[in-house]
């Protein structure tokens, strides 16, 4: 019997094995003690870890803001600061409605008898004393109407009988928001506010409503100390941008203004959100990640089976940096005044004969010509920044801004950096040094001027008759036929090399936006639509030689370039920076690279014998560097013809000047648009000058200046910080 | 007439030789399916959930009267209708591409019938299986011959080519898995099903290429990946979260709480075994893995004791198309498949699906019902 199994088992077992299908048995087999053991490592090995993960499903991160980094000038004088404010958010806490409706006429009643503004969507639809809203009145608006009335019936019967504002309200009142009767409309109306708001948009146990933007501190307090009567809203420290400095600044600061798509879409990643203020311009932009600091993050969560929130963790907020500025206010106050008033002096003197009185614009750059600091940049026409920080419901700061963008003056263009202006005669000296450096000229070389040169059949003339006249004098004097002659020498290719080597017609590498601009060459040539077919010509050479043609350069090049000449051939990068300081009291210092340009010292000494000569023996330099010795700054003028004068309207003003002579501290360029002659925006360099130096005895008959740059004691504080 | 089938056959005693044990593992799994399908939907009932849900137990109604209806016929009819039901299937197919088609979640493979959709390759399978079941026994009669093998290759390759037309990847699978199981029971020789194999894999550069693209293979390898493809994963993260956080008893029936709290995508469908080992726990979800694979094993039994190859056939194929989609539902569930959007068999919501679910446990039951005599068990 017991044999007889075994066999019978040993048969049938060997046919189970031949049988394809006992393989496929196998295989379901395997397949479903695969999935058993998965469904036990998720279950018992990794149960806890994925109950923690279930319960924090409903996770949320939620932002808390820090203060922007303020703005100082050199000597510690606030620029840019923040106004602290507060908001006013709200969270779900469960109360049943007729609590939360008594809530919410509360706190609207609070903020009415405080003064306060309060988010108020529902007043674009209805206003009160109850009416249509903006947004739907006015017969045009049916349609509108008609669709927020669907919007709001529950029932489509219902959309008929609503018909005027009154009968919209009721319906909200009554059918949707159920509100106590014995509310009045103005009560209900309140309510109403926030009813709409938490309906439109849900209430989130997490993610707060906000109720109000900015209240004041007095309002935070009262609503905290009342906070049990209140539950659910809490109040937010916000922060508000504040320019506290005057408007000849604006366009060094800048400002911030809200995020754009593309900005988000680059920065996502780097914790900015839609509603994020971001630096638009300026230092505001340049200096964005030093200024902005880390926002403080709250990992919240709602417990998914209890409901209750709470907190994961949480970062603090790291205040941004305050940046040290290398502007002087006071210089940079000086400076504008100076070119205000020189531009309203040239209007005065309209002569109609080369000044037709229609200068309007200009600007002036002071730069250190031993470190690059920028100690004043201003600009005429200037604009206020403060409109950028108007919210953007204030519809008065959103006119004025569409208006600035508009205005044909640019008065937000920094004409500084940006502005691209014919040098005329400044150009001279660089092709004096282009001469010298290459040996084609010696400094005691001397060119017959006759008033005029022909060059291919074409004249070239001089604003006078110089007979035999040697570089210095050339330079003073500003003879034409000299630095036609020189510069065809020279030849256009080293005239362009060693513009280009004092930074001209290249960016600056100045932390804000700022242009190349355009040098005298064949590539530039060929960028000019009427010229595409022309050859260059000795001709053209000639008038490069005078700075006119095509060349068009920034005031900070020519800061820079007169710098260059100045401090023995260095060409600094201009900075606005000076220091940032973080919130733990690190300091940064930053110091702009300079670079040798490699020209020689006699070449250097020609050239600004030229430029002290040339202040010698003009008239109006002598007056307006009245109190300074004779000589005492160093300049050359241009008067960049625009090719119009026939037509009314004046050549340009333009003038480099760098002061001591002797000792080199400061250069200055000065551009007047239309400003009829060069010589006419010394002026502002001796209204800059003296303001430096109003405290040193030089400049005599001048109020000395209490706390002019480097001797204040602001700056004095802000080195000792440094250096501790 | 209507019982010729029978009369030809011996005598049976139905009662005695029903197959209680594949009925009723069948009906415990569809029980429990049903009370977790209530639990999945209970916040829908507002909307059209509770439609829905008597579409359900419609559903299984029919599909009880229709499997025991089938049972008492015998199969081997469709011997004889297993070229008409294979082309009249293959024009409801059709049907999806004409305007009364349906797109859903990216396939376009139901058609409207008012009351409740219809997916056309539910039934295509059936008929597919039973033709190639027919030509395979004829191979095994006849021997491999050239048109018996056209025809089952054209009978496999013509629905297969509408399925992924239907972008369907998950139902192309299940046809594929379905081929690959009939030849193999079917006895097709291994070295021509290795020359089948051998094509199909040269085709996968194919597919991978020009099918299985962007978005569609980014979805297709999330699995593998579910950090790198967060915004395809979140079913499978929701859903292994759910399971996990079920931990051996489970939160409680109607107490889980990311079923309550609706964190789990498709929860009614695709990711109802989510639901089930949420609020029943490692117990419940084991429970359900070892039911299914009683009825998987039943189900070869049943292909093994047939009295013909055309039954063993049939049952192999049916076995062959439960076991894909458990295994590839269950298996995207945790984590360890492609999401493909394939039901669990008798759980997830779907009317016609149970239907013709039971159609096919009716026609396992009618081989069950006409096997040979005692193959492991005298009875």
């Amino acid at each position: 019997m017991n044999k007889l199994f075994l066999n019978s088992l040993k048969e049938r077992l060997a046919k189970i094995f031949k049988s394809r299908i006992f393989y496929v048995g196998l295989g379901i087999t395997v397949a479903m003690t695969a999935i058993s053991a998965r469904l036990y490592y998720l279950q018992i090995v990794q149960g806890e870890q994925h109950k923690d993960n279930a319960a924090t499903i409903n996770k949320v991160v939620l932002y808390t803001e820090t203060p922007r980094g303020n703005i100082y000038d050199r000597n510690g004088i606030l620029l840019a600061t923040n106004r602290v404010a507060y908001k006013v958010q709200m969270v779900n806490v469960d109360r049943d409605q007729s609590f939360r409706d008594e809530m919410y006429l509360k706190v609207i009643n609070l903020l009415d008898e405080m003064g306060e503004d309060y988010n108020n969507p529902l007043k674009r639809y209805i206003d009160y004393p109850i009416a249509w809203g903006s947004y739907l009145e006015g017969e045009e608006n049916e349609d509108r109407r008609k669709a927020w009335i669907n919007g709001i019936a529950l029932r489509k019967s219902d959309r008929d009988k609503i018909n005027t504002a009154k009968d919209a309200f009721d319906y909200l009142r009554n059918v949707v928001f159920k509100f106590d009767e014995s509310y009045t409309d103005e009560e209900a109306y309140k309510i109403m506010i926030l009813r709409y708001q938490t309906y439109t948009m849900g209430l989130s146990y997490m993610v707060p409503l906000t109720i109000a933007d900015d209240v004041s501190s007095k309002t935070m307090e009262i609503i905290e100390a009342r906070h049990l009567e209140f539950p659910g809203i809490y109040t937010e420290e916000v922060y508000y941008r504040e320019y506290v400095h005057d408007e000849t600044l604006s366009h060094i600061i800048g400002y911030v203004r809200a995020i754009n798509s593309e900005e988000y879409e680059a920065l996502k990643d780097q914790g900015y959100d839609r509603n994020s203020l971001i630096g638009k311009n300026g230092i505001e932009r340049a200096a964005e990640s030093l200024l902005r600091g880390v926002k403080g993050t709250r990992t919240v969560y709602q417990d998914i089976e209890t409901g209750i929130v709470r907190e994961l963790e949480s970062t603090e907020p790291v205040p941004g940096d305050d940046i040290y500025l290398t502007i002087d206010v006071n210089l940079q106050r000086a400076a504008y005044d100076a070119l205000v008033k020189t531009i309203e002096d040239i209007i005065a003197r309209k002569d109609n004969k080369k000044n037709f009185g229609d200068a309007k614009a200009g600007s002036v750059v002071v730069t250190d010509v031993r470190t690059g600091e920028v100690l004043a940049m201003a600009n005429y026409p200037t604009y206020d920044n403060k409109i950028f920080l108007a919210p953007s419901s204030d519809e008065e700061a959103q006119k004025a801004i569409t208006e600035l963008f508009q205005d044909p003056d640019s008065p937000s263009l920094n004409r500084a950096t940006q502005g691209l202006y014919p040098v005329g005669s400044t150009f001279k000296t660089l092709v004096a040094i282009a001469a010298l450096e290459e040996g084609v000229m010696t400094p005691y070389q001397k060119i017959k001027c006759l008033g005029m040169i022909e060059v291919n059949n074409r004249v070239h003339r001089c604003n006078a008759y110089h007979y035999d006249i040697e570089m210095v004098r050339a330079i003073a004097e500003s003879c034409n036929v000299f630095f036609y002659e020189t510069g065809i020498k020279t030849g256009i290719r080293n005239l362009d090399k060693w513009a280009k080597a004092f930074g001209l017609g290249e960016k600056t590498g100045i932390e804000i936006p700022e242009y190349a601009g355009y040098r005298n060459n064949e590539e530039t040539m060929k960028l000019m639509e009427s010229d595409i077919y022309h050859v260059w010509t000795p001709s053209d050479t000639a008038q490069a030689s005078i700075g006119q043609l095509y060349n068009l350069f920034t005031p900070i090049q020519l800061s820079n370039y007169a710098a260059a000449i100045a401090n023995g051939g260095y060409l600094n990068t201009p900075h606005l920076i000076a220091a940032s300081v973080s919130n733990s009291g690190h300091v940064e210092k930053y110091e702009a690279e300079r670079k040798n340009i490699g020209v020689k010292e006699e070449t250097l000494k020609v050239v600004q014998e030229g430029m002290i000569t040339m202040s010698k023996l003009s008239g109006i330099a002598k007056r307006e560097y009245r109190g300074f010795p004779d000589g005492f700054a160093a300049g050359k003028t241009g008067t960049p013809q625009t090719g119009l004068e026939a037509f009314g309207r004046s050549s340009h003003s333009v003038y480099i000047c760098y002061a001591p002579s002797d000792n080199p501290e400061i250069a200055i360029s000065v551009v007047i648009e239309y400003g009829a002659s060069g010589s006419n925006s010394i002026a502002v360099a001796g209204e800059v000058l003296r303001a430096y130096y109003g405290d040193t005895g030089l400049g005599e008959g001048l109020p000395a200046r209490k706390d002019g740059l480097g001797f204040g004691d602001g700056f004095r504080n802000f080195k000792s910080l440094i250096q501790g | 007439m209507r019982f010729s089938g029978i009369e030809r056959s011996q005598r049976i005693d139905y009662f005695r030789k029903f197959d209680y044990l594949l009925m009723g593992v069948v009906l415990i799994i569809t029980a429990i399916g049903l009370v977790f399908l209530h639990s999945a939907m209970y916040d829908m009932y507002a909307d059209n959930g509770a439609s829905a849900m008597t579409v359900q137990i419609a559903g299984v109604i029919l599909g009880i009267i229709v499997a025991l209806f089938f049972c008492f016929f015998d199969y081997t009819i469709f011997r004889n209708v297993c070229f008409p039901f294979y082309v009249f299937n293959l024009f409801v197919m059709l049907l999806v591409f004409t305007p009364i088609g349906i797109e859903n979640y990216g396939s376009r493979s139901w058609i409207d019938l008012y009351v409740t959709t219809y997916q056309p390759s539910e039934l295509m399978k059936i008929a597919m299986i039973i033709l190639i079941a027919k030509y395979l026994e004829r191979i095994n009669e006849n021997g491999m011959t050239l048109d018996s093998a056209i025809i089952i290759l054209a009978g496999f390759f013509i629905p297969l080519g509408l399925v992924l037309l239907q972008k369907d990847l998950g139902m192309a699978l299940v046809f594929i898995f379905i081929f690959l199981v009939m030849i193999f029971v079917g006895n097709v020789k291994l070295w021509q099903i290795g020359i089948i194999i051998g094509g199909g894999l040269a085709a996968v550069p194919f597919v991978w290429k020009f099918y299985l693209n962007g978005v569609k293979r980014d979805r297709f390898l999330s699995f593998l990946n579910p950090d790198k493809y967060q915004d395809y994963s979140l079913q499978l993260r929701r859903a292994m979260t759910a399971i996990g956080s079920g931990q051996l008893f489970g939160k409680g029936y109607m107490q889980g709480p990311l079923n309550r709290g609706r964190k789990i995508p498709v929860k009614m469908s695709d990711m109802i075994f989510a639901v089930i080992c949420e609020e029943g726990g490692f117990i419940a979800g084991f429970a359900i893995v070892v039911l299914m694979t009683i009825m998987l094993l039943r189900m070869l039994q049943v292909s093994h004791r047939a009295r013909d190859v055309f039954g063993s056939c049939i049952a192999a194929g049916i076995f062959a198309m439960f076991a894909f989609n458990i295994f590839e539902n269950i298996g995207m569930n945790i984590g360890i498949m492609p999401i493909t959007g394939l039901p669990l068999p008798f759980v997830s919501k779907g009317g016609s699906a149970m239907v013709t679910n039971f159609f096919s446990i009716g026609l396992l039951l009618s081989i069950s019902l006409r096997n040979k005599k005692g193959m492991f068990i005298d009875d």
